[in-house]
């Protein structure tokens, strides 16, 4: 959920995904959801000899979340130390959350 | 001295069990990495070496001028030895899934400990 | 997931699958989980970077859970780009190819004596 609302952030900017199975998708950020299932424009496989057959993509291009293994995000969109202030914020809430349930 | 009947009520009024060192929790640990130099090893032989900026419950991160190393190996093809090749990249900001994380270890207390 | 998906109904779509393989088919349906409706499907077999076959396999529903990416593939340009390094061969010709590839690999194998990674659930 917190990644999500970072990533909601970045919608507009162009991003690298790389995935579990090494391929690399280089696009403009559409859209993300919940689970992190990203979706991107004008979308270019950087290694188009290993996957030639993803030529034939255009447009967009869904990835699902569980096979991302990285996403290279623009360095000077993303405040990191916001970024920090917001991790320390949702760390504390979840485990408060853990620590006391709701009802006690 | 804590006995275990104590030890297990504390548990229950709590709801969740916590491990009782002074570090507690092992997010704890992950949350006093933040801003540090964290070493982070992940499936497929890949490492990572970098500034934590950020975190979740599933352990997905935001990395930081990273260096990535990635081991594999190869066969030579005369000698038929195994060699096993590193291959290191910068990676400026980068988001980790945490399904593919093994570990993380802060940097600052290791080389603290080793000097 | 879903608000990006609608956007696909109903187009010629390219599913990319855990296992590598690939499919076309016009996208009927869709859940929550990505579970996928293709009509018309046709699986695309690529064999070493030279040659593609489209098998026709009809209705195809796809467990989302094996899905890597899709999206769409509307136009004729990407189609094109594609057909640039692949040719296209007939289902037969594909298979043999997909054999004699297996065994190269297989020999090679053989020759390092190195086990193939398990992909079962090491790789996602």
């Amino acid at each position: 959920m917190f990644f999500a609302a970072l990533f909601q952030t970045l919608v507009g900017q162009v991003v690298t995904v790389e995935l579990k199975n090494d391929l690399c998708i280089r696009g403009t950020l559409l859209s993300v959801d919940p689970y992190l299932n990203v979706r991107l424009a004008d979308v270019v496989v950087t290694e188009p000899e290993a996957f030639p057959a993803l030529l034939a993509l255009r447009h967009s291009c869904t990835v699902r979340g569980s096979c991302v293994r990285y996403v290279h995000l623009p360095p000077d969109q993303v405040d990191v130390q916001l970024l920090q202030d917001a991790t320390r914020q949702v760390a504390s809430a979840v485990k408060a959350a853990r620590v006391r349930p709701v009802g006690e | 001295m804590q006995s275990a009947g104590s030890a297990a009520e504390g548990a229950s009024t709590n709801g969740a069990l916590t491990g009782g060192s002074i570090l507690g929790e092992p997010s704890d640990l992950v949350r006093l990495c933040l801003d540090e130099l964290v070493y982070v090893k992940l499936r497929g032989e890949r490492e990572l070496v970098g500034r934590l900026h950020g975190y979740d419950q599933h352990l997905n991160m935001v990395v930081g001028d990273a260096e990535e190393t990635v081991m594999s190996t190869e066969v030579d093809e005369e000698t038929f030895e195994q060699i096993v090749r590193t291959r290191k990249r910068k990676l400026p900001l980068v988001f980790v899934r945490g399904d593919t994380l093994i570990l993380i270890s802060p940097l600052f207390r290791q080389s603290g400990a080793s000097r | 997931m879903s608000q990006a998906l609608s956007e696909d109904l109903d187009q010629r779509v390219l599913v990319c699958l855990r296992d590598g393989r690939l499919f076309l088919g016009y996208l009927r349906s869709y859940d929550q989980y990505s579970n996928l409706v293709l009509e018309d499907a046709v699986e695309r077999v690529v064999v070493r970077n030279e040659a593609f076959a489209d098998v026709p396999c009809g209705l195809r529903v796809i467990r989302g859970e094996n899905v890597v990416l899709f999206g769409r593939v509307a136009d004729e340009s990407g189609e094109l780009r594609m057909r640039h390094r692949l040719r296209q061969v007939s289902e037969e010709e594909i298979r043999r190819m997909q054999e004699a590839a297996a065994a190269d690999q297989a020999a090679v194998r053989r020759r390092d004596k190195l086990e193939w990674p398990v992909f079962d659930d090491g790789a996602f």
